[in-house]
């Protein structure tokens, strides 16, 4: 036995998440034993799917150093565009392009003001937010845009294998291929650099700006179609959905191990994130906790996974310095010797 | 240090003087004199009035709301048109779910002197300083939906609304008189259970949920741990998302009910039982009804046909027309709030809460419904 990767892998955050995981979802079990069954575990995939899809591009967003709080409102919008573009006879599947462009558009905003007018992406995003929700009431009436087309829906709720729901299978086959274009790609390597340090990154020939606008547009246009998902889900399209899209996305992002200030993280935390959260929430209402204290429980969640944010970043610069300091020390020595 | 200075005692200028402007607010107009004509008190306020309202100016009224809502919409709209029967004009006002920001919007209307009543849908919790400023006004108002009690509960003023515990029965009463006609006679009582969506913040839809669970326990009493209430506020929203993620998780997390009666005491968490339903394969074992039509009329239209089937329907003529006509009656001068439907007036209440006139529609009733109330109200 490899003593040291064993060390390395239950020092990781992923194998600690697992076992907080799968230490929550026995409980739960204990207490109800229907928690484990295959209904439940289908309702639980079903319910990642949603904050799931959203998480992916808030994923490489907030490994880049930047964050999209209105990625809630934009899935909402993404809904209703789909859900207008039914009602005008257009076919559902030109209706989901329809969204995915104004997604990107939304996306595209929010790189400009970034960009171009150089304000901080937590602050533009935050008013934009405002905006898109206004906007979605003008819109709507703040009624339900309904979207009765029957072939549509199955993209909310068929299932493959008569198992894995349809919403489920495609989140994973998003975090499966953003998360090889993270690891795999001059484009991923180029996130991370930008994350950790954006001047050292531009220093080496890459261009922030560019990447970052990519990644605003993909969030947009992933928040878009996670707003179709769930209004093929629903029948309509809601002025209410998604409303704590982007507070969701970044806990489940945060707790799987994305640093909020970048540089940091992979697709494999952001699914175990999201998989803590929802077996969180699923099992408290499954025992039956009353409300007041499953909102101090999912409060408490967010907190855990900032302050674990917090040390694991304070950690890892420690070490990077504590490596630093021996890597010059060698330097002098092997100067001298030399 | 000069310039420090200087924005001080500016500051304390600026302070001073908006003080002195404050102080000016005592110098208002003494309240309009109420004049009831105590010989017509028994129709006054009424539909069945004996009043040619254009037989004056058109009233300038305000509907003053804490947040943007579909039923806000609907409200408006349904004031829009009631106004054009009986000869006043109707604005909006938000409050933009904030106390501070309903309460500056109210005096700078108030303050404007061209508004003669006023249409509030508020949260009570500042009730006090909401009738502070509108007493001293001398503006009649008439709440909508939600009242404002005193210490013993007792309501203080008029209030169009609705007896919220009697409909959450009515509700609950409706799934239990008919569960049979879609199970069959021989369903085994014991494996049915209660799914009940509450909304825990609101009194008034509290109140909804505890008539529904009362319901069924009047005709289950053995079956109280089949009762499940799950409150909306976990899911942070009033949406139909939140209605499924907690149907979904209930039903799928108790096995031991095989047919589930879920009620609502609002339709967007109904709607997203429904959608519940069907994902999970189990139409055939949902029994769905809830307190509002709005959004199952809409699924009627379009051709629904699942387990979602029945509703408290109350039209919004129902609540406006009663509202507009009493509101009129204060404002002309024939009605005080402590007079306005004393005949309707339960013996604890200080003010009358007109009760809108609702009923449990299904799929085959609610257009025959909604036209009588219409023919009654003369509007829509």
């Amino acid at each position: 036995m490899n003593i040291s990767r064993l060390k390395r892998a239950f020092g990781s955050n992923y194998l600690a998440l697992i076992a907080v995981t799968a230490a929550v979802s026995l409980l739960f079990y204990i207490l109800n034993h229907d928690f484990l069954a295959l209904d439940n575990i289908k309702n639980i995939m079903n319910a990642m799917s949603f904050t799931g899809t959203i998480t992916v591009g808030m994923a490489l967003l907030l490994i880049a150093g930047e964050v999209d709080l209105a990625s809630g409102a934009e899935a909402c919008f993404g809904g209703i565009v789909c859900a207008i573009a039914i009602q005008a006879g257009l076919p559902w599947p030109l209706a989901l392009v329809a969204a995915l462009a104004f997604g990107a558009c939304c996306g595209f905003i929010n790189a400009f003001f970034v960009n171009v007018v150089h304000i901080m992406g937590f602050i533009c995003t935050l008013g934009i937010l405002g905006i898109y929700n206004g906007l979605v009431s003008v819109v709507t009436d703040n009624h339900p845009v309904p979207a009765y087309v029957p072939s549509f829906w199955k993209l909310g709720s068929a299932t493959v294998f008569g198992i894995f729901p349809l919403p489920f299978v495609i989140m994973v086959v998003l975090m499966v291929a953003y998360g090889l274009v993270l690891t795999r790609t001059n484009f991923g390597r180029n996130i991370f650099m930008i994350g950790g340090n954006r001047r050292a990154a531009r220093l080496c020939g890459i261009n922030p700006s560019r990447i970052v606008t990519a990644l605003y547009v993909n969030n947009g246009m992933l928040a878009a179609l996670a707003g179709v998902i769930l209004t093929a889900r629903m029948h309509n399209a809601s002025p209410m959905a998604a409303s704590t899209g982007a507070i969701d996305a970044i806990t489940a992002a945060v707790l799987g191990g994305i640093s909020f200030l970048g540089g940091v993280g992979g697709m494999g935390g952001c699914f175990i994130g999201i998989l803590l959260i929802t077996v969180f929430s699923a099992g408290l209402t499954a025992i039956g906790l009353p409300s007041y204290w499953q909102i101090v429980a999912q409060g408490a969640i967010l907190v855990f996974a900032l302050s674990a944010d917090f040390f694991n970043s304070k950690a890892r610069r420690k070490r990077l310095e504590r490596d630093e300091i021996k890597r010059r020390r060698e330097f002098a020595r092997n100067k001298e010797e030399s | 240090m000069k310039k420090i200075a200087v924005i001080a005692l500016a500051l304390i200028v600026a302070m001073t003087l908006a003080l002195g402007a404050c102080s000016k607010d005592n110098e208002k107009e003494p309240e309009k004199e109420m004049v009831v004509d105590t010989e017509k008190s028994d129709t006054v306020g009424y539909v069945t009035d004996d009043v040619d309202h254009f037989a004056r100016d058109p009233y300038n009224f305000v509907y003053a709301y804490y947040d943007e809502s579909a039923l806000v919409d609907a409200t408006f709209a349904a004031f829009e048109v009631t106004g054009k029967a009986y000869n006043f004009s109707i604005t909006r006002m938000s409050g933009n779910e904030s106390p501070e920001t309903y309460m500056q919007n109210l005096q700078t209307l108030i303050d404007r002197g061209d508004v003669d009543g006023f249409f509030l849908d508020t949260d009570p919790q500042f009730q006090d300083r909401l009738m502070e400023a509108l007493d001293k006004s001398g503006i009649p108002y008439m709440n909508m939906y939600t009242a404002f009690f005193d210490a013993n509960g007792s309501c203080i003023r008029p209030t169009v609304g609705m007896k919220q515990y009697d409909a959450g029965y009515a509700t609950g009463q409706w799934l239990v008189d008919n569960y049979k006609a879609y199970w069959g006679e021989d369903v085994d009582t014991s494996t049915i259970g209660l799914l009940n969506i509450d909304f825990s913040v609101s009194p008034d839809l509290q109140a909804r949920t505890n008539g529904i669970t009362d319901a069924f326990l009047k005709e289950f009493p053995d079956n109280e741990d089949n009762v499940f209430v799950v409150d909306g506020l976990t899911g942070g929203t009033v949406s139909a998302e939140v209605g499924y993620d907690l149907s979904s998780q209930t039903v799928t997390a108790n096995s031991k009910i095989k047919k589930w009666l879920v009620s609502s005491c609002l339709e967007n968490y109904a709607q997203g039982a429904a959608r519940a339903a069907e994902a999970l394969g189990r139409d055939a074992d949902f029994l769905i009804s809830d307190v509002g039509s709005i959004i199952l009329q809409d699924e009627w239209n379009n051709g629904y046909d699942g387990a979602w089937k029945s509703c408290l329907a109350i039209s919004d003529y129902a609540y406006c027309v009663p509202g507009a006509v009493g509101l009129i009656a204060m404002v002309d001068g024939r009605a005080t709030p402590e007079t306005l439907w004393e005949a309707e007036r339960d013996p604890k209440d200080k003010c009358t809460i007109w009760a809108a006139e609702n009923q449990m529609v299904t799929k085959d009733t609610y257009k025959e419904y909604f036209a009588k109330i219409d023919s009654t109200y003369g509007v829509g």
